[in-house]
């Protein structure tokens, strides 16, 4: 915990996103008992600017917007959250199996993940979704994972192959463990910081596709997601070509960024936390290592710079 | 390094450091497979010094050719090459050549023969001792390896934690060292014939150069260390023609007088 | 000879992708086809002539088995034809699709070239700048950009530069009054009217390549060869040139992923700018179901993916003397 705070407050940029994140969560988990009821129409209230009653102003329908965006939290937390799961599920068993079960089992998934890869995710994820259909959450979640596991397992793969080739993980077999002993006690830690940040990443990427798939309008409609906000506001109501209906544009707008703003800065967070490399360097400087040594003692190179030498 | 001849290297702008670089200090580095750029032909990287110094190009490639030719090096097949196209020998040659290439008076050879296998290292040091007397130039060599380079030095300046522990004549520090890092150092070279058991290795590990000891930095590990070492750290003492000279208490009387 | 291979690879995948599109439409629950005949007979038409119909559509006969099926799509796929468009009924899927393609090709080009400049700058500013607020901020900036997703770039621009301030058109990829062309005029307007689509794909595209700039700089920075060029008295413009050459060329292995991002980013800036391309094709192919163009749309954007990698990697083989083709 204390590491924690020391990571937050060497930049500020990260307090905002964890308060950013955090204030989504929020929304998510205790939006419905705030407005339990759905904004009721008022038809002649249409498009109004901001005020105490109105935090965000109201849209097409007079529809407070304020408890939409935040129904929508929910919604869209849900299902990037169990697609992010499902991404980075998926991407780790994949390179697991390629990198541990020999060289057959790696050629075919590896050739299978370099299909996968070619193939623009977004394009793709549009016919799952409308061939398959996107009844529930779950199966849209798992849709959505489509886009995002190639990289993950290609980057796990490789990393499994450097880890067994080292001595500890030798020894552990060697001693006659089993391939799962040796898969859940000595490799996968040492994956774990990867597959953490990674999930924040999938995040993003499943929270683009998903408010995206409102946003074109191909799967049916939520009344709750900042998707089906943005394609009104674009498309159906004409909101887009009035200045006048400003917020009920905007405000689908800034939660999506504020969201994925929260997200990318707690990243950050999450790869200091998880990568203890990265802490406690001082100017990146680590005395162990007789290259490095080297290498400080004869000048450092900075780009344009002069030569520095430490020793005279 | 701060001075060369008169000059502050700290208080000369990019351009003057420029050109005392290669024009008058030269570098061949530990790993050098790794100091070419790898993009480009080893032709184009010569061009590239030559033009930069104001050379001209058919001149440049005329010495490159030479010096080729010194380094036992098939200069048509080399300069048309790519780096990861060279064995590890020829790169540490062609990096070799790259440092004599315009007549520099001074090369540092920062463990030139490390990266090598026992043949290339004695055909380096072969070519090396050569272009020493040819070429007229110095050499600086910086090793781990006493025994590799006594052939050919003419001094050893013998360093430890960055700081110079004894100085003098190849001869003088081999077959008499004075500074208990020395003569560690020393003993622990194998020796061809006789005792293996004879060889030991200093205990501890190297200083840790951000924490370096109180006094003298060696005193952990040294065997003959007393009750002053963990104090002070001594003064290099020179003799009178300051062509020797070491480092240590054990040398030193107490009010610090030169007892050589 | 490994460029010949690599084109086979190619074709095979092309091969594969294609009939993974043909089996996953029609073994899925409610196969658009037969629903698509049995509706036509319900209509009144004759089972002979809803046949002849949804042929003409799918190249193949609706009640075959499915492999038989696959079978004459397959022979009408090698023969360049597949199929026609459900929505625009009788238009060949094909002379959609290359009436789409260009524009998403030269719009895509265009915003790949301009973010990958972008990016790699603001990489060696960040990269030399190592630990200070420009480089944070760089970063930050690189990131965030590249998380928004690009129809929220996509609208917000089209708002502001067309709606508040009316700078740029909304729609189309060219005026009304001009005949596409190697004429001026055209390329005048072509080039106004694609201002607002390359500003989306540039500002969702620079922050994955400065970020990668930045890390490959960082390593080139340190390695042995950027010091002995220094230790020999090189030009600072040289150095910057080795350093540079020697950072961009790893980020050629990007280039794979980002094509894909770049077509899929296409679907949602090409209709939010109702912009003629592929991407808005297969967009409106998607919400009027009309599947035999978005297969088709799905078979032609992948396989330009793929051959533009064939390319890149023939492309980096060729300035990177390590790598052999």
């Amino acid at each position: 915990m204390r590491t924690f705070w020391h990571i937050l407050r060497k930049r500020k940029m990260r307090i905002v996103g964890v308060v950013l994140l955090l204030m989504f969560v929020f929304m998510a988990i205790f939006g419905p008992i705030i407005y339990p009821h759905q904004p009721a129409i008022h038809p002649n209230e249409i498009y109004l600017p901001p005020s105490w009653h109105h935090l965000l102003g109201t849209d097409y329908a007079g529809r407070n917007i304020l408890p939409q965006i935040v129904l929508g939290a929910r919604n869209v937390l849900f299902v990037a959250a169990l697609a992010a799961l499902f991404t980075v599920g998926i991407g780790t068993l994949i390179g697991l199996a390629a990198g541990y079960l020999g060289p057959i089992v790696d050629s075919i998934l590896m050739r299978f993940t370099d299909m996968v890869l070619t193939i623009p995710s977004i394009v793709l994820i549009l016919i799952l979704a409308i061939t398959i259909g996107m009844s529930n959450d779950v199966i849209m979640a798992g849709i959505l994972s489509f886009a995002g596991w190639g990289g993950m397992a290609r980057a796990i793969r490789s990393m499994v192959l450097s880890i067994r080739e080292r001595s500890f993980v030798e020894v552990s077999q060697g001693l006659g463990m089993s391939r799962t002993y040796v898969i859940v006690k000595e490799i996968l830690p040492n994956l774990l910081p990867y597959i953490v940040v990674h999930l924040m990443l999938a995040l993003t990427g499943a929270v683009y596709g998903e408010v995206g798939l409102f946003f074109l309008g191909v799967v049916p409609f939520k009344a709750d997601n900042w998707g089906v906000m943005l394609n009104f506001a674009t498309g159906g109501s004409g909101a887009m070509y009035s200045t006048r209906s400003l917020m009920f544009l905007i405000s689908p707008i800034l939660a999506i960024v504020l969201l994925q703003t929260g997200i990318v800065l707690c990243t950050d967070v999450v790869n200091e936390l998880v990568d203890p490399r990265l802490r406690n360097t001082v100017g990146g400087y680590q005395a162990n290592g007789r290259r490095r040594q080297r290498r400080t003692s004869v000048g450092r190179i900075s780009v344009g710079g002069r030569v520095r030498s430490s020793s005279n | 390094m701060r001075y060369f001849g008169q000059d502050n290297l700290y208080d000369m702008s990019y351009d003057q450091q420029r050109r005392l670089f290669w024009e008058k200090v030269a570098m061949v580095f530990q790993a050098a497979q790794n100091t070419l750029n790898p993009l480009l032909r080893i032709r184009q990287q010569i061009l590239d010094i030559a033009q930069d110094h104001d050379i001209d190009f058919q001149q440049a490639m005329n010495s490159a050719k030479q010096l080729c030719e010194i380094m036992y090096l098939d200069s048509e097949r080399v300069l048309n090459a790519y780096p990861h196209e060279l064995s590890g020998g020829m790169k540490q040659r062609v990096s070799i050549a790259l440092a004599l290439l315009l007549n520099p008076s001074l090369v540092v050879l920062d463990e030139p023969t490390t990266a090598l296998d026992v043949i290339s290292q004695a055909s380096v040091l072969r070519i090396l001792n050569d272009v020493r007397k040819s070429h007229n130039l110095s050499l600086i060599f910086i090793t781990h390896d006493i025994s590799v380079i006594s052939e050919i030095v003419d001094r050893i300046i013998v360093m430890y934690a960055g700081r110079i522990v004894e100085t003098g004549p190849v001869r003088d520090v081999i077959l008499h060292p004075r500074h208990p890092y020395t003569q560690g150092l020393l003993a622990s070279i194998p020796p061809l014939r006789g005792n293996l058991s004879r060889t030991r290795a200093l205990r501890g590990q190297p200083a840790d150069l951000l924490h370096l000891p109180h006094g003298c930095a060696f005193h952990e590990r040294c065997p003959r260390a007393f009750s002053r070492c963990r104090q002070e750290a001594p003064r290099l003492l020179t003799d009178d023609h300051g062509q020797t000279g070491v480092a240590c208490h054990l040398y030193a009387s107490d009010s610090g007088e030169n007892v050589l | 000879m490994k460029l010949i291979r690599r084109i086979a690879v190619s074709l095979v995948l092309i091969f594969v992708v294609s009939s993974i599109t043909f089996f996953l439409v029609r073994l899925m629950p409610g196969n658009p086809y037969s629903v698509m005949y049995h509706k036509l007979v319900m209509q009144g038409m004759t089972p002979l002539q809803a046949e002849d119909q949804v042929k003409g559509i799918m190249n193949a006969m609706p009640n075959e088995p499915v492999f038989v099926q696959y079978i004459q799509w397959l022979t009408q796929l090698v023969h360049g034809n597949l199929g026609t468009s459900i929505e625009e009924t009788g238009v060949p899927v094909t002379e959609l699709i290359f009436n789409a393609l260009p524009w998403t090709l030269v719009t895509v080009s265009i915003g790949l070239f301009v973010s990958f400049l972008i990016g790699i700058v603001l990489g060696v500013i960040s990269a030399s700048r190592r630990d200070t607020w420009v480089s944070s901020v760089i970063d930050n900036v690189g990131s965030i950009a590249h998380a928004i997703p690009v129809y929220v770039t996509a609208v917000a621009l089209l708002y502001l530069f067309n709606v508040v301030w009316h700078v740029f058109p909304s729609s189309g990829a060219y005026g009304i009054m001009e005949t596409p062309g190697l004429n001026w005029p055209f390329l005048a307007s072509f080039a106004y009217h694609i201002v607002l689509p390359e500003g989306t794909y540039i500002l969702a595209g620079f922050g994955s390549w400065e970020l990668a700039m930045k890390s490959t700089t960082i390593m080139v920075m340190n390695d042995d060869f950027m010091m002995a060029a220094r230790i020999r008295g090189l030009t600072r413009q040289r150095i910057m040139n080795y350093l540079g050459w020697n950072s961009i060329l790893p980020l050629f292995t990007l280039f794979m992923l980002s094509l894909g991002t770049m077509f899929g980013g296409s679907v949602f800036i090409e209709s939010t700018y109702a912009f003629p391309g592929i991407g808005n094709l297969l967009a409106t192919a998607v919400t009027t179901r009309d599947y035999p163009v978005m297969e088709g749309c799905f078979m032609l954007t992948t396989a330009t993916i793929i051959f533009a990698n064939v390319l890149a990697d023939f492309l980096y083989a060729v300035l990177d003397p390590r790598i052999t083709m």
